[in-house]
């Protein structure tokens, strides 16, 4: 599957930065194509991963489960991604990662990476820019949550709490969906 | 020499000798004393560090007051976060015992993280990993509390 770049671009402008169409394709291409469908398992908490996910078209549903509960973390709509931490340091995967829709991914795999910072180390630097922004953000958000201040009203808290999801959610919106 | 002990860093693992000796070249190494502040939250932040020898607690004030959100061992980088989205600190680290540690003033972090040199894209790499790390890690804390488990 060709990958336009505009729509690429149009969808991660924080891991496209200023490059080129022609920087920009040894990302595109080292990009795997993942339909998915309704209520098709991508990713399985726990397991070895390698990979991360991007969302193109339809949404994903994300969740964690506990000894005790299993909880939906929110839903991941075009233009946001998850399981970059794997991509960087291959290990278990951290949700697990539902189609709530028919709809298309791309992923990237950590072999991939590791050539395209070989291969083309200005557009593996700007793509990993993004991806430490990213990280660096959700850093910041989990640091508000775990401990809230008085500095810290809700709604930081909750725009903070946003990566989860790609929405806006606040810190309750973990909601416990199942008894494991 | 500080390149040396940097190579035992696994952040640093796939830097050859000439880069380790650049990085330490950016770098000031010293002693740290137990009880030493070496970040306070809320500040603004002018230098990354790298914990050489000895433990730092990290804690950040929370209503009920302070909390112990990780202490970490030789090898690990902090101070990340606040340099990298230029916003102030988030967290107060303070040395819980005596050792050694690496700083890199932010001139020189910022010098290193835009500059397009192969050092500078393996150095990209050690911050990734390192706050993938970081995540991971508070993601845990995070569910635990909000789950339970």
């Amino acid at each position: 599957m060709a990958i336009d770049p505009g729509r690429f671009r149009a969808l991660f402008p924080k891991l496209c930065g200023a490059l080129s169409d022609a920087a920009l394709a040894p990302l595109l291409d080292a990009l795997r194509p993942r339909p998915f469908a309704l209520g098709e398992q991508l990713c399985k908490q726990g397991a070895h991963s390698a990979r991360a996910i991007f969302i193109l078209r339809g949404e994903v549903e994300l969740r964690v489960s506990t000894p005790d509960v299993t909880a939906t973390l929110g839903v991941l709509q075009p233009g946001r991604w998850t399981n970059a931490i794997p991509l960087i340091e291959p290990g278990q995967a951290e949700f697990d990662v539902y189609g709530r829709t028919e709809g298309a991914a791309v992923e990237l795999t950590y072999g991939d990476l590791l050539a395209l910072r070989r291969d083309h180390p200005n557009t593996a630097r700007v793509f990993l820019q993004g991806l430490i922004g990213d990280l660096s953000f959700r850093l910041r958000a989990c640091e508000l949550v775990v401990t809230p201040s008085a500095r810290t009203s809700s709604t930081a808290a909750g725009r903070a709490f946003g990566w989860l999801g790609g929405t806006t959610l606040p810190p309750n919106a973990i909601v416990p969906i199942e008894e494991a | 020499m500080l390149d040396q002990l940097l190579e035992n860093d696994w952040l640093f693992e796939d830097f050859s000798a000439r880069e380790l000796e650049q990085l330490a070249g950016a770098m000031i190494e010293r002693r740290m004393f137990s009880g030493e502040v070496l970040v306070l939250e809320e500040e603004r932040p002018d230098r990354l560090f790298i914990v050489i020898e000895g433990a730092v607690e990290v804690s950040r004030q929370a209503e009920d007051g302070d909390r112990v959100l990780a202490l970490l061992g030789p090898g690990s980088m902090f101070g990340l976060v606040a340099l990298l989205d230029r916003g102030r600190r988030a967290a107060t680290c303070v040395a819980r015992q005596p050792g050694r540690i690496a700083e890199m003033p932010r001139d020189s972090f910022d010098l290193l993280y835009k500059s397009n040199a192969p050092l500078a894209d393996k150095f990209q790499y050690a911050i990734a990993r390192q706050l993938a790390r970081d995540v991971k890690q508070m993601t845990r804390v995070l569910l635990a509390e909000t789950l339970g488990g």
